[in-house]
Order: structure tokens, then sequence, then C-alpha cells
């Protein structure tokens, strides 16, 4: 795993805010239509999120979490203002660019893992290097790796309904890294975990961000909260809340 | 979505994988891709099998028509169905059919006509010893065996020699030796009809159309085919020209000069012309109708016919049945995406393009369908040789039949796989994440 290496190497627990953010939203809006009604999700959002950023996002249901997260994750475009991934104007982009983008740049943590069934674990992690063309070997190297780093190197032709919730999510993690993204973003991943389970996951992130990871978690748990490095509250689609903590 | 980009990112490589990938999604249903692709497999199977079947029976009947010879003119005589005489002249000899006159005026004025073989027929009993078969004595010339295409199987044939002396020879069928001596060794035995005795000098081969009856009757009846053959001269000499035949009780007796002229025409293409000259003749010299004619040539242009409007009504069934076995293809890929949006959304958020998608489960309908044909490719070789092996029918697999099939069925798995498969690629990502 060459890049994951190098990735550690290069960052280490260093925000200064001189470096270029890896994502920057410029006043960033999101309108649904719902019937004849115009809904704005989110309502002007300025955000820079630096290499290394621990991130949580807290705030009410309703608050346009969801809807930033999709934004975030490339899934969803903004309906106004800019989206700069690592100086690159995605706002605009078509929807195959945007998947080359995911693919290649994003990684993915859900609240319900989202493992697809039919696949064992190793293969599982081995999905986003797929369509990024990476050649059977060479994924099949990475993916045992990150397996191992999550520790499930003993069950890598397992599926997914042959484990546990917290083993479950902890593939998911290693198919977030297994294209080496620049940002994952976890989507409430403890929330359907007991508190052991969850307790291991978030140790996994805490060592995720100790190696230089980015990383964005969205979750209404305060207690997680806690052990970020930077909080952002979301309240009826504006930021209202941004701080890194003094740590 | 552009094609070049389509057909690009269809490296070896991903294609092993989606195969590998389409055949584990199957395999998670195993059931429910077996009904699915039982469609198809009945689709294919009947296909092949039919049209095996029916290209071994059109096979057959040609094969009967060329053995009455291809090239040969058959007439017969038949008793004209003149039901208000019949009362009058019951005591009075009836006379009808075709006559020396006729044969010789054909042989005049017909051009291209080889050879003619004219039979007259006396219907008796047929007696070795004590032992009797209800049979015919049919009076021909030395050249029936070649003309008719039938073989001698054992012995020879009457020679000229005995024809002009109209010795008292006789030749029997196979079917007839076996009724007249199961046991004994045939040839020179006499034979007798009535007060005259003959003597056995061969054995020949049924003639076609009652070989074919008996194979599929299993020999049902047993009048048909005993018969045997004496020089017509010698018929002439011993039986007359009136023919006495015993009908439940009474005698009918009725005159008839020849029962049927078989005529060669010596060009294959002079067939159907001279058919129509030797209909004009008969036509003229006869008020009645009391002959049949029959051109093996026409026939077989007809069974050819036949068989056409077969493959025409075959292909319709076939198609028919293969676009049901599509549709109902269509229709589970239809709920399978619906079922697997979760799974389409999390391979969007992953990185996968709408091709991808597409290719996903293209591939997946594709395999489903392509494996049923094979399954039923296999089924509908092994159903005709079933068929040719218990039931003893010909049945012929044409090389293109299963191969044709088989393609068939593969492009039915791209038409009916290319709407499920768009549908499910024209998902939301958002939407396919958050669907239970």
């Amino acid at each position: 795993m060459p890049e994951l290496l190098a990735v550690k190497a290069s960052r280490a627990v260093d925000t200064s805010r001189t470096v270029d953010p890896v994502i920057e939203l410029r006043g960033v809006e999101k309108h649904y239509h719902m019937g004849s009604v115009l809904v704005k999700a989110l309502r002007g959002v300025d955000l820079k999120i630096f290499p290394g950023d621990y991130i949580s996002i807290l705030g009410p249901s309703g608050c346009g979490k969801s809807t930033m997260l999709n934004i975030l994750g490339c899934l969803d475009q903004p309906s106004v203002g800019q989206y700069l991934l690592g100086g690159q104007d995605v706002s605009e982009l078509s929807d195959d660019d945007l998947s080359q983008v995911r693919g290649k740049k994003l990684g993915f943590i859900f609240q319900s893992y989202n493992l697809i069934q039919q696949l064992t674990v190793v293969e599982n992690i081995e999905v986003p290097l797929y369509y990024q063309g990476v050649n059977e070997k060479e994924s099949r190297e990475i993916a045992t790796d990150l397996a191992e780093r999550v520790g499930l190197g003993e069950r890598l032709d397992h599926r997914p309904t042959e484990l546990s919730g917290g083993q479950q999510q902890r593939v998911a993690i290693a198919r977030a890294l297994s294209n080496d993204p620049a940002v994952i973003f976890a989507d409430e991943a403890t929330g359907n975990l007991d508190s052991k389970s969850g307790g291991d996951i978030l140790r996994i992130f805490d060592e995720l961000n100790a190696d230089g990871k980015t990383l964005v978690m969205i979750t209404h748990d305060e207690e997680m909260a806690e052990r970020t490095s930077r909080v952002i509250r979301l309240k009826d689609g504006e930021i209202a809340f941004d701080s890194y903590k003094n740590s | 979505m552009d094609i070049s980009s389509f057909i690009s990112s269809f490296s070896l490589f991903r294609l092993k994988r989606s195969v590998i990938l389409g055949v584990k999604s199957l395999w998670m249903h195993k059931l429910r891709s077996l009904l699915t692709a039982l469609g198809i497999v009945f689709g294919v199977c009947s296909v092949i099998a039919m049209l095996a079947i029916g290209e071994g029976a059109s096979y057959e009947a040609q094969q009967q028509i060329k053995d009455l010879g291809s090239q040969n003119i058959i007439i017969e005589s038949v008793k004209p169905t003149n039901t208000n005489a019949g009362e009058q002249e019951r005591s009075t000899i009836l006379e009808y059919g075709l006559t020396y006159k006729d044969v010789s005026q054909i042989r005049a004025t017909v051009p291209g006509i080889q050879v003619a073989v004219p039979g007259r027929r006396v219907k008796d009993f047929l007696w070795n010893e004590s032992k009797s078969v209800d049979g015919t004595a049919l009076g021909t010339v030395p050249w029936f065996p070649s003309m008719k295409n039938r073989e001698v199987l054992r012995g020879r044939f009457f020679s000229e020699l005995e024809m002009d002396d109209s010795s008292p020879v006789c030749v029997l069928t196979r079917s007839l030796r076996r009724q007249l001596f199961p046991l004994q060794e045939p040839i020179g035995r006499t034979v007798r009809v009535q007060s005259s005795y003959f003597r056995v000098v061969g054995i020949i081969e049924d003639s076609p159309v009652v070989a074919a009856e008996a194979d599929m009757e299993g020999a049902s009846d047993k009048g048909a085919g005993m018969e045997m053959m004496i020089p017509i001269t010698t018929l002439e000499d011993h039986f007359g020209e009136v023919l006495f035949k015993r009908r439940s009780g009474s005698f009918e007796a009725e005159k008839v000069e020849l029962h049927e002229v078989t005529l060669r025409i010596d060009e294959a293409d002079q067939v159907m012309p001279a058919a129509q000259a030797v209909q004009h003749i008969l036509e003229r010299n006869h008020k009645e109708v009391d002959y049949k004619m029959t051109v093996p040539l026409d026939l077989l242009r007809r069974a050819e016919r036949t068989k056409q409007i077969f493959n025409i009504v075959l292909g319709s069934i076939a198609a028919i049945s293969l676009l049901v076995g599509g549709i109902g293809i269509m229709n589970i890929m239809l709920a399978t995406v619906t079922e697997r949006t979760r799974e389409i959304g999390i391979r969007r958020a992953l990185g996968a393009k709408k091709k991808d998608i597409v290719m996903q489960f293209l591939i997946e309908t594709i395999l489903l369908s392509g494996a049923g044909g094979l399954i039923g490719v296999a089924l509908g070789v092994t159903i005709p040789i079933a068929i040719t092996h218990f039931a003893d029918m010909v049945t012929i697999i044409q090389f293109w039949a299963p191969t044709l099939a088989f393609t068939i069925s593969v492009l039915i798995g791209v038409l009916f796989g290319i709407y499920p498969a768009i549908r499910a690629a024209g998902m939301n990502p958002v939407e396919a994440l958050r669907h239970e």
C-alpha cells in the first residue's frame, strides 16, 4: 500500500490554516420542490475543510445535515453556489465525472453499513477499486491489507450476513479506505451499533485521523462530537457554529 | 452515455469480473433464476426439437416419393364410381381402365418416354400347398425392378425369355414370402393361384409405400404388400381377359386390360410437360375418369412447398415462445432492479458510472438467457435423439438450428435486458441509497 504509507508520512497532525482547503463551499444553497412549495434545505453555506480535519456535523433533524452530506459527497449538486474539491469546481460536473470524483477522492461510511450482500468481505472492500479499473491482483492485495488493518483478516471470505454489525461497519471502513480518498464521510456510523462496537468504530476513526485522514462525521450524539477536533452545528440550513477545539 | 466510451469500458478484464459478479448475483436466487430462464429453455428446446422432427418427417416423405422414381409417371386404373349403373350391370362384365391402345398412343406421341412398365393384377388366394394368403398376382415386365427402384433380394427376377415364352415363374415380395413360406426355402417351390402353378425364382423387396406403412403400424394390414410378380404374358395366358373377383359370396367380373402403367421420362425437366401430354391423351380416350395419374416429381414439389409453410408456422411459434420467454426475463429483471435499488445506490456512491450499472444488469440478463439457451439446446438436441431411439422416427438436427436458437436467445437477453438496465442506471443515487 505505498500510497497509504505516503499519506501517513506527509500528513502529520498539522492543521495550520496556511494549507489549501481540500473542500471549499461558497454560498451553497440547495432547493427542493415539494409539490408547488420551494423548500430551501441549505441557505448559503460557506465552509472550508482542511486536510487532516476531524469534523463532526451536528444538528437537529431537518436542519439540512443529510443534504449537506449529499452535496459534500458529490451525490447531489448545489442549486446555487460553488463546490471546490481539491481546487476543482465540481458543481457543474457531468454525472459520469461526478462518479469518477466519488470513486477516486471520496469515501463513504453509512449508518446501515450498506455492504453488498452477494459479495464476500474482501470483494466488498474491492468495489471502489473495481470501478477505478485497478487490476485484480493489486486490488486483492490492497483489500486484504485493509481487512487486516480493521481486524477482519480472518474473515476475508465471509458474507456480510455472517458478520456482526460492528464487523460489518469495519468492512465498510476498509471499503471507504480502499481508494485512498481525500475525505471520508461517515453518516451516523455508530447509529445502529451497541456502545461497545460503536466505541471500537470511533477508535478506528481516531486512529485514521491520527494517520492524517480527513474525516467528516454526521451525528446527533454530543459525546461523539467530543472526540472530534472541529464541531459544526447546523440550524435551518445554515452553519450556526463552527469551531476548532483547543487541544 | 455515448457509445464509443461505452465500448471502451468493455475491456476483457472488466468483462470477466462483471460476468463473475453476474453469476454470483444470479446464484443468490437460484430458484428464481432457474424459473426465469425456463421460458427461454422451453422456447429454444421446442424450436430445435420441432425442427428436427419436421425435417425428419419431410425427409422421409421425400424419400418415399423419390423411391417412386422422380422421373416416373404412374397411371393406374380406377373403377369408376358410377352408382346408378351399378344395379343394372350387375350381371354384365364391367369394363374400365387403361388399355394397350392408351399406352401405344402415349408412346407414339409423347416425346422423351424411355420405357413403359405395364402391370395387370389378379386378386385371389395364393397357395403354398395347404397354406394360403389373400394376395395379388401382378403381371409385369422384366425391367420392373430397375424402373421401380426395387431391389431383388434373393434369386432373380424373371427374364425376357421367360416373358416371351409365357413361363409360369414368379417373384415374391418379402412380406408375402414371410407369410407363405415362413420356415421353408421358397426358391424352387411353387405357388398356386386358382388352378395355375408358378415356380418361385426370386424375392424382391416390398414397395416403399408398403414398407413405410409396415414401419408405422407394425404390419397390421396383412393384405398390403402380399404380391407376387409374374410375366404379363403368362398372366394373360392363365387368367384370360376377364377377371373374376370374389365379393362377399358372389362373383363380380371385370375386364381391365392394364391395371397400371409406369412411364419413365428421360429428362427430369421434361416430366411435367410429359405428364400434361399424357393427361391430354387419356382425357381424349376415356369418357369417364377411370384412371388415376401420379407424378412423384409433382408430389415432391408439393411436399417441399408444404415444408416451407410448416417452417413458417414453426418460425412464428418459435418467435412467440421466445418473445414470451424474453418478457418473463424482463419482468423479473425489473423486479430485481427494484429489489436491488440500494445496491445500485451503493455502487453509484462508490464510483460506478451509469454505464457500469447498465453493463452489470445487461450481463445478468444475457447470462440468464444465454444459460437458458444452452440448456434449451442440450434438451432440444437430446429429445429428437430420444424420439429416434424410442419411437423409431427419423429426426434430423441441422447444424444451424441449435446455433441460431442459441444466438437468438442471447439476443433476447440483450433486447429485453436493456430497458431494466437503463432504468437501474437512471436512478438518483441519493434516493437509491435511501431505498429500504
